[in-house]
Order: C-alpha cells, then sequence, then structure tokens
C-alpha cells in the first residue's frame, strides 16, 4: 500500500520545559484518505502537523511526506504540500490579492499564470469581490476561504489543516465541509486535518488518528476502529418487541448476555454480535420484533473512552 | 536559494516603503537636520564660506540629531521585525512556504535595512536641496560626492542599529519586549556608556597629578585635521609634562571604553566628516579671502580618519545580523 504520509518512531521534545510534545508516533496516511487527526488542547497535532511540513526539526524519527524525506527535503515538501495554520494568521496590511501574489511568488509561481489562477479561484470561493481590500478586514469565514485558496495555489495533492473549523458558524462550516468532500471525491486530494470539534467533521473523516499526550493511541479507517472498539467494549443492541415482558424474560432466560430493560426497550450488551440469534429466538416464540439494532459508537464516544482511558 | 530570498527581500522592503511608518521615518530624519542646521546657525553662515562645506558641516557637527532620529527609524521600522510576526501569528503560514528560515529572516532584515538607508538618503538629498534654495547657494561641483561620501557613516549606522533591533526582535515573543530591550540596549552603549567612560578611565588611571597652571596653553584633544594654524608652543615645565603623560594614558584608555559603542564611532565619523569641512573653510578663507569658489574638501584626510570607525560600524552590523539568523534558525515555534 502506498502511502503519502509516513512516519517512523517520530519524537519532538521541546527543549523549553523539556516537554515530549510528540512521541514516537508511526503515522499511516494512505492516498486519497480524508484523515481526521483528533486531540485535546496540547495533545500535539500542532507540533506534528508542523513536523511534518519540516518547519520543524524532528528530536528523533523521521518520515517521508508525498515521497520526499521530512527533513532532508523539506522544501520540496512545502512546495508541493498546502498547509493551513491554525488561527488564520494573515498578513494583515496586504491587500487579498497581494497576499495571493505574495505567496504565488514565494511559490516560484510565474506572475502571469498566478494573477489568472488567483482570479479564478476568488471568483470561485466569492472573494473576488473583496479582491482590494486589507486582509485585516475580512471576516473569520473568509479568512478561512483565503487561506484555503492559498494552499490550492501550489495545486498540492495533500492538503494540510490545523483546526480548520475553529470559530467557524454552522454555515461556513458546512460549506467547508462540502469543499472538503469535493477536493477528496473530485480531485482526488489527499486532506489531513487535526480538530477537537468532532460533531462538526467528524463525520468526513475516512480515517483517523487518536493523540493523547504526544502519542497516537489509534489509528486507521473509522469502520475498522469501530470495529476494534466494539470488540472491546462489547455490542448493545435493543430490541423492541410485542409482547415486551414476554420478550424480556425468554431473553433474560435463554440468552447467556446481560439483559435489561429500559423504557419500553429490551438492553442486551454482549459480546459478539448475537442480532440474528435474537431475532430467531424472539420469532420462534411468536413474538413481533419491531426493531432490532446494534448501537453503532460515535467517533465521539470512542474518542472519550480512549481518553479517560477506558479503552 | 539566492531567487527565494530575493522575493522575501522584495516584498518586505516593497511593504516598507509603502507603509506608513517610512513617512515618520522621513520627517524624523528631516526635523533632526533641520534642528542642526538651525543648531548651526545656518543664517549667519549665508555665502561667505564654500557651500558645500557649510551644508556638511551644518549637518553632521550636529551629529546628535542624526543619531537620534537613526535610533527612532529603527526602532519604527525593525522593532517588529520577527516579533511583529509571532504576535500576528503569520509565522507558520510564511513558514510553511518553500523557503528556508534563514532565507525569511535574512530577506526580511536586508529589506528593513535598505528601508532605512533609503529614508536617510532620501531626507538628505530632499534637505539639502532645500536649503540651496533656501539659501540661494550655488553649489559647488562637489556637492553630490561630498554629500554621499558624508553620508556613509550615517547610513551605516542606521544598519548599525537598525540590526540591532531585528536582533532583539528576533529574541523576543512581544514587540514591546524587543522595544524595550532594545531601548535599554541603546542607552546602556549610549548615554550611559557616555558618562560611565571617563569615570573608569579615571578610576583605572589613577587620579590626576596637579594640573598646571599655564595661561594661553592649549590642549588639543581632537585633532581630527591638519589645522593650519600652529599652535603657540610654551615651554614645558616638568608638572605639565607629567600632566601630558597622564592625559594620555587616561584618553586613551577612555576611548578604549567608549570604542565599545558603536554611537562613539558613528560621533566620531561625525566629527571627522564636519570638521573636515569646516576646516577646508578656514583654510579657503585664510588664503583666499573672501572668495569661496576654488574651495574643496580634503577627503584623502576624511577617508583616512573615518575607515577604522565604519570598520567598526560594519562589525556592528554584521555581528548582530549573524546573531538574529542564527538564533531563529534555532527556535522551535509551533505555538506562536
Ligand atoms: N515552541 C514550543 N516550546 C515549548 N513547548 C511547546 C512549543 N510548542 C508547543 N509546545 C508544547 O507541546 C505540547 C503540544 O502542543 P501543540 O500545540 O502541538 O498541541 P495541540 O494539540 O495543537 O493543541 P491545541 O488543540 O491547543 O492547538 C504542549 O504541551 C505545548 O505546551
Ligand atoms: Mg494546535
Amino acid at each position: 500500500m502506498s502511502y503519502v504520509v509516513e512516519t517512523w518512531e517520530l519524537t519532538k521534545v521541546f527543549k523549553k520545559g523539556h516537554v515530549k510534545a510528540v512521541d514516537a508516533v508511526n503515522l499511516r496516511i494512505p492516498k486519497g484518505a480524508i484523515y481526521g487527526l483528533l486531540g485535546h488542547n496540547g495533545a500535539g497535532k500542532t507540533t506534528l502537523l508542523h513536523l511534518l511540513m519540516g518547519m520543524l526539526l524532528p528530536t528523533a524519527g523521521g518520515g517521508t511526506v508525498v515521497g520526499y524525506d521530512m527533513v532532508k527535503e523539506s522544501s520540496l515538501v512545502r512546495k508541493s504540500v498546502g498547509f493551513m495554520p491554525e488561527n488564520y494568521g494573515l498578513y494583515d496590511y496586504m491587500k487579498v490579492d497581494e497576499f495571493l501574489e505574495y505567496l504565488a511568488d514565494l511559490n516560484g509561481i510565474p506572475r502571469s499564470a498566478a494573477k489568472t489562477t488567483i482570479r479564478m479561484l476568488l471568483e470561485e470561493f466569492n472573494l473576488w469581490d473583496h479582491h482590494s481590500k486589507k486582509c485585516g478586514q475580512l471576516s473569520r469565514g473568509m479568512r478561512q476561504k483565503l487561506l484555503v485558496i492559498s494552499m490550492l495555489l501550489k495545486e498540492p495533492e495533500l492538503l494540510i489543516m490545523d483546526e480548520p473549523t475553529l470559530g467557524l458558524d454552522p454555515l461556513a462550516a458546512r460549506e467547508f465541509k462540502e469543499l472538503i468532500v469535493r477536493l477528496s471525491a473530485k480531485e482526488g486530494k489527499t486532506i489531513i486535518f487535526s480538530t477537537h470539534l468532532l460533531q462538526e467533521i467528524g463525520g468526513l473523516c475516512s480515517h483517523v488518528g487518536i493523540m493523547y499526550m504526544g502519542k497516537l493511541l489509534i489509528q486507521g479507517e473509522v469502520e475498522n476502529i469501530k470495529k476494534r472498539f466494539l470488540k472491546k467494549q462489547g455490542y448493545m443492541i435493543t430490541v423492541e418487541a410485542h409482547p415486551l415482558d414476554e420478550a424480556y424474560k425468554l431473553l433474560g432466560d435463554q440468552l447467556q448476555e446481560q439483559v435489561a430493560l429500559n423504557r419500553g426497550r429490551i438492553l442486551i450488551y454482549a459480546h459478539s454480535d448475537v442480532r440474528e440469534a435474537i431475532f430467531d429466538l424472539l420469532a420462534s416464540h411468536g413474538i413481533k420484533v419491531r426493531d432490532l439494532h446494534l448501537e453503532i459508537p460515535s467517533l465521539e464516544q470512542i474518542f472519550h473512552k480512549y481518553y479517560r482511558g477506558e479503552c | 536559494m539566492s531567487s527565494r530570498l530575493f522575493t522575501i527581500y522584495k516584498w518586505s522592503l516593497f511593504e516598507s516603503i509603502k507603509s506608513r511608518r517610512f513617512l515618520i521615518v522621513m520627517v524624523a530624519y528631516g526635523l533632526s537636520i533641520v534642528m542642526g542646521m538651525l543648531a548651526q546657525g545656518l543664517g549667519s553662515f549665508k555665502t561667505t564660506f564654500a557651500q558645500a562645506s557649510l551644508l556638511l558641516h551644518a549637518v553632521y557637527s550636529s551629529g546628535m540629531w542624526v543619531t537620534f532620529a537613526t535610533v527612532f527609524g529603527a526602532l519604527i521600522l525593525a522593532v517588529d521585525a520577527i516579533s511583529g510576526e509571532r504576535e500576528k501569528r503569520t509565522l507558520p503560514l510564511v513558514l510553511s512556504q518553500p523557503i528556508t528560515r534563514a532565507e525569511f529572516i535574512m530577506g526580511k532584515s536586508l529589506a528593513i535595512i535598505t528601508a532605512l538607508c533609503l529614508a536617510t538618503i532620501t531626507a538628505h538629498v530632499i534637505l539639502i536641496l532645500a536649503a540651496i534654495s533656501i539659501f540661494q547657494l550655488t553649489p559647488p561641483p562637489d556637492i553630490l560626492s561630498a554629500s554621499l561620501y558624508c553620508a556613509i557613516p550615517g547610513l551605516l549606522f542606521a544598519t548599525t542599529v537598525s540590526s540591532l533591533s531585528i536582533l532583539f526582535s528576533t529574541l523576543s515573543r512581544k514587540t514591546i519586549s524587543a522595544l524595550m530591550a532594545t531601548l535599554v540596549f541603546v542607552i546602556a552603549i549610549g548615554p550611559i556608556l557616555n558618562v560611565c567612560a571617563p569615570l573608569i578611565a579615571s578610576a583605572i588611571v589613577g587620579p590626576p597629578p596637579e594640573r598646571p597652571v599655564q595661561p594661553g596653553y592649549v590642549v588639543i584633544t581632537n585633532t581630527s585635521v591638519n589645522v593650519s594654524i600652529p599652535p603657540i608652543q610654551p615651554p614645558e615645565s616638568e608638572l605639565v609634562k607629567e600632566w601630558k603623560q597622564w592625559y594620555s594614558r587616561y584618553s586613551a584608555v577612555r576611548d578604549a571604553i567608549s570604542a565599545i559603542s558603536p554611537f562613539y564611532h558613528a560621533e566620531q565619523c561625525f566629527h571627522i566628516v564636519a570638521f573636515g569641512a569646516s576646516s577646508s573653510i578656514e583654510v579657503s578663507s585664510f588664503t583666499e579671502g573672501n572668495s569661496s569658489t576654488e574651495v574643496s574638501i580634503d577627503f584623502a584626510t576624511i577617508i583616512d580618519k573615518t575607515a577604522p570607525h565604519l570598520l567598526a560600524l560594519i562589525v556592528y552590523t554584521v555581528v548582530p545580523f549573524l546573531l538574529a539568523t542564527v538564533s531563529f534558525m534555532k527556535q522551535e515555534e509551533a505555538i506562536a
């Protein structure tokens, strides 16, 4: 399998305060993934992303980003990877188009080509009307869009974003989601973003990595992570049946699992996915099954469980 | 490497010159030069002496004002070079572009230094032209080369102070702390050292011997240029000899201490330029009476005498510049 980003025991210790901000991280990010890097404040997400961009030197370990060595070829990494820093820091005294021309210039994009691309992108993101405004006059949402444009200028195959939806209103956040989906599906770009707003963009991810105190606790495809989580934590199955009492009694007697009654529903905590067995059992006793489903944990629940050390 | 450094340089310079601060610095320079001219009583010279010399003398004999404006300009243009980027959180953005930290800080520093130099030169040119037209002076043929050469110490002082400000800006998290640090440093190596150097020197050399009472005796302590009037030499007593010995030791130590400071070197240069100019005025007025057309400035002497000081100023520019570069390259800013 070819990975767009791969690191080996990547470690960063800040001399100041002896903080182990990133601790032996082995990232594996496949091509085309939408990879969500989850973690609380201070987990080391920003540091990890800066290491990938070669903006910081690792204390130990290393890795490759889009095929280039993170340390030795960091200039090439920065040339071919779009990066959006946290906090939307822009040169407030520059005009919007000037700002983009500056970044294009830094990337060695010829002036005339840059001008047409900039205009096209500004129009696409509905910012053309603001092109001669100072960056400082833009709203948060516009600043974020401008940074997205600045990444796209490089025509990168990989986009790395640090907390890209922080402080955006729900509408802007949704627009952003749609953009990510479009970039990923239509243009086949690989996208990495860090976040702690799981409800907002958690659903987007095809892959996640959960960071805790510098360590990457778990990573992989979201579906796999959920499966693994269920195996470890057990399966919760909800049943609605008629008549209820009869069904409850039957399941309690026949199943070797924990069964409880709650607000007109039967909850079963099982060691495996026993939905079929339940259905067969109830059906064979002439009990009508109205609903029978496995509770799939949300990323958020998984995240919190990992955090509390319950996993 | 060089083309990306140049990109940073070009954009930073462009931004500096466009900014309002640049104008403020020019005004400060202008004011300082006007103050210098007023302090010299320019009106009273009028057309008696050689105009080129007169102007240069007027500008540089009040080196203090130029020094003032330069420090002010460096603070305004350079002190937020890096700390400002940190405060506005723009560093991660620019450092995620295909440039290196070294290219970034060097390009930016060079741009700021250039901007300050441009402000200096522009202000000089404007004021010299203004003075020429206001006082209806006929500019002598070597006015341009003279002004240019005499602007060099001013320019080098500007590069020194901006390089220092950039260093403090690189080391500080906040612009305000960079500003305070630069100010404290500048005051320490400027006025404070100025006051302390004689004290320290006399502490090292010991108290002076009894001062000889010699009416009419002239001690020439700062002979920047050969003055053509021969000093009157009375016969030297033992006391005088002793005192002269003490004084030469004392002044050597004092100057050595003062030489720590770039201010000292700048002031020496200003002094040499100003008196170099005025001595040629006097020479000419003695030899040719009222005629002032044939006067030219003795550049050879000025160049000779200013050279070591200019060299010191270059060192003072390069060292902080390199220190700032190295320290920025070693910094780890993930959260800044
Ligand atoms: N330049 C630095 N010097 C010293 N310590 C640092 C530096 N940058 C980050 N750290 C420390 O490293 C750890 C990880 O910080 P980092 O900014 O990577 O976390 P994060 O996951 O991005 O947090 P947040 O969600 O708040 O953005 C923190 O403990 C932080 O204090
Ligand atoms: Mg962060």
